[in-house]
């Protein structure tokens, strides 16, 4: 079967690429040598189990590791710049004049608990006008009307008197929806989400992702998502990078990567998520033994201990290149791949 | 079908009293409100609903840490017999219902004492309850249970820090289950784990269940986990059961307007049903449980509700298929199903 990603072909080009990323927080590297791009309009889901390094990815990109960890190595191309050259924000300072230029009009970020993200100081109203006045240079009345808009458009009920309400005066989902209205304030290119639902309630995570889904095909945001909830990817994603300590080991557009995972982890997480519909298992698949720690990685392919399918004098000695599909839309981080994708 | 309940609650309401702001006079917070419900032998029975709806606070009425407001709570004692009360408990009641009642907990990391080694963490119920002997007996008593849980018995030498959180609830159920419980509440128990360890954890509870014969009530917000571990689930919502039905019934069929609504939120692991699977959005918030609505406490929010629902709470009625649900629509419900 060919790929059907979600039929918005064809892929327009990227907004951000990210080659060969590697992230150290003193010894121990979290993120070691990931590559994805993202294009405007499109949602890519960065999803793995905890401490896989998709948080740090992410924030990495916004270059926020700083000073606890450091970009030791890849690039991270913009291209939503003025100019035609990308910009490589690996190399530039993290508390410069170009990165904080960048943070807010090029990329802004949502967070899993607002209440830690949200200052409880400031009202709502304060952190929304901010960027847009820094940013944007707007009047403090053009950028008050400016936020009563987007409160209304993340469904915020009866905005302009939400204005003067602090953090604490609003429920989980609306200080969610908050924090999704200042991070739209100066209009990003690209919106990165780290779980940004994995608190809320099954009812306020759906309209949520609802809102999220419009906004990027409304406005022709790029999103880069992070979860560890496959059935969230599912809903949300048009392509899929699956980590496993600090590597991406399948991307995939999303419905190649459902229909037919083809890395032996991928198989075994999707295995895993007990799923609302279809007969009712009688054990669950859970996959053996422990994610190593990242101080002691086991040689060759860092799955091989818990991979069902490892060759013993190949996967425990020799760490598996990434190989991409024929027609480059899957990649794959796995010695087997060819015996076992079906 | 219709064993005769291990565990019984009837009408077991749980208020708290509620202070906004020092000069306003205490409101009271109805957590629980008159829920009845009769637990089977060896079932595993889930409570889902969303934060705040009681599930948490019902949990903590039928292990002891809060009595009830009102209702009552009963016991099948382990010999057989009439149901016992044990709603008000004496200090020596409670001692001997913590043998029978036990309780793991969600978080693997607040709930274990960093400055106890796992053997003293679970010894400790032997300890309090005068059981065990000498210190190698319990050490002998406390090996055999790590090794159920799937860790090795070395691990008691050495404290909570040392193991990831998945090995961390497998200490935490030992703990549980060490005083050879009959019944276990398991509050979110595998919530905080990764989904591959998750499935580790429900399977050991899985076996843990046959082999000991457990009853156990898994409170849970995970629809998926629950639909695939319990055999029967109960929904809440505002303090109140909604719904009572077998797993497989429930998820195929919900005969609660809100039951239907939390199905329909769930993200399926699925891109086909992406814009196929009909959502139903709920309008409004989980009302304010200092202000509940008047008549079916679902009624504002419900996209079935219609006059008697404003005025009337319907009570959960048994439908004769051993399923239950509190709507005055149920039978209308039904039948569209």
């Amino acid at each position: 079967m060919m790929s059907e990603h979600t039929g918005r072909d064809p892929v327009p080009q990227p907004l951000l690429r990210v080659e060969g990323l590697r992230v150290a927080f003193g010894p121990y590297e979290a993120v070691r040598g990931v590559d994805f791009s993202i294009a405007p309009g499109r949602v890519l889901c960065l999803v793995g189990e905890s401490g896989c390094g998709k948080s740090v990815t992410a924030r990495a990109v916004m270059r926020l590791v700083e000073p606890a960890g450091r970009v030791t190595a890849g690039r991270i191309l913009w291209h939503g710049g003025e100019s035609a050259e990308a910009m490589d924000l690996a190399a530039l300072d993290s508390r410069g004049r170009d990165m904080r230029a960048l943070r807010g009009p090029g990329m802004a970020m949502i967070f899993q608990e607002p209440m830690s993200a949200l200052s409880p100081v400031h009202t709502i109203g304060e952190q929304l006008t901010e960027p847009m006045r820094l940013h944007l240079g707007l009047s403090r009345k053009a950028a008050e009307e400016r936020a009563v808009d987007l409160l209304a458009r993340v469904g915020i009920p009866n905005p302009r008197a939400r204005l003067s309400a602090y953090a604490f005066q609003l429920s989980g989902g609306m200080r969610q929806r908050a924090m999704i209205a200042i991070a739209l304030a100066c209009s990003p290119k690209l919106l990165i989400a780290d779980e940004p639902t994995t608190a809320l309630d099954v009812t306020t995570q759906a309209q949520v992702l609802d809102l999220l889904a419009e906004l990027v095909r409304e406005l022709g945001m790029a999103m880069l998502f992070i979860t560890h909830d496959l059935g969230v990817v599912a809903q949300l994603g048009d392509e899929v990078a699956v980590m496993y300590l600090g590597r991406i080991v399948e991307r995939a557009p999303v419905f190649d990567l459902f229909d037919r995972p083809h890395h032996p982890y991928t198989q075994a997480l999707l295995r895993s998520v007990p799923s609302l519909r279809g007969p009712r298992p009688r054990r669950l698949a859970a996959i053996e033994g422990l994610v190593p720690s990242l101080a002691a990685l086991p040689p060759g392919c860092v799955f091989h201990p818990r991979c069902e399918r490892a060759a013993a004098g190949l996967c425990d000695r020799d760490d598996p290149a990434e190989t991409a599909t024929a027609d480059g839309l899957r990649t794959v981080r796995c010695h087997r791949v060819e015996a076992f994708a079906s | 079908m219709t064993a005769e309940p291990i565990l019984a609650l009837r009408e077991v309401t749980m208020t708290f009293p509620v202070r906004r702001g020092w000069l306003s006079r205490p409101a009271v917070l109805r957590a629980v409100a008159g829920v009845t419900l009769d637990v089977r032998p060896g079932e595993v029975l889930g409570i889902v609903g969303e934060s705040g709806c009681g599930k948490t606070t019902l949990g903590r009425c039928i292990v002891g840490v809060h009595p009830p407001t009102s209702g009552r709570i009963l016991l099948r004692p382990r010999d057989g017999g009439p149901l016992r009360d044990i709603t008000r408990r004496d200090r020596a009641l409670q001692a001997e219902l913590a043998r029978d009642i036990r309780m793991i907990f969600q978080d693997p990391f607040g709930s274990l004492n960093p400055r106890l080694t796992v053997f003293d963490i679970v010894a400790e119920p032997l300890r309090v309850h005068g059981e065990g002997g000498d210190r190698a007996a319990l050490e002998d008593r406390v090996a055999a249970m790590l090794e159920k849980v799937g860790l090795r018995p070395d691990a008691m030498r050495r404290y909570p820090h040392a193991f990831s959180g998945g090995q961390r609830q497998r200490i935490g159920i030992a703990r549980a289950l060490i005083l050879g419980p009959r019944i276990v509440v398991a509050d979110e128990a595998v919530s905080a784990l990764d989904v591959s360890v998750r499935a580790q954890i429900l399977n050991l509870l899985q076996d843990l269940r046959e082999e000991m014969g457990l009853t156990i009530l898994f409170i849970g917000h995970d629809l998926g986990v629950v639909r695939a571990f319990c055999d029967r689930v109960a929904v809440m919502y505002c303090g109140e059961l909604v719904e009572v039905a077998p797993a497989e019934e429930l998820f195929r069929a919900p005969a609660h307007p809100y039951t239907e609504v939390l199905l329909s939120a769930v993200p399926e692991p699925d891109p086909r049903l992406r814009g196929q699977k009909r959502r139903i959005v709920l309008q409004g918030e989980v009302p304010d449980p200092l202000a509940r609505p008047s008549g079916c406490v679902f009624h504002p929010r419900c996209p079935a509700a219609f006059d008697r629902c404003r005025n009337e709470a319907p009570e959960l009625t048994s439908r004769g298929d051993g399923r239950a649900a509190a709507c005055w629509r149920h039978e209308v419900v039904r039948s569209a199903a």
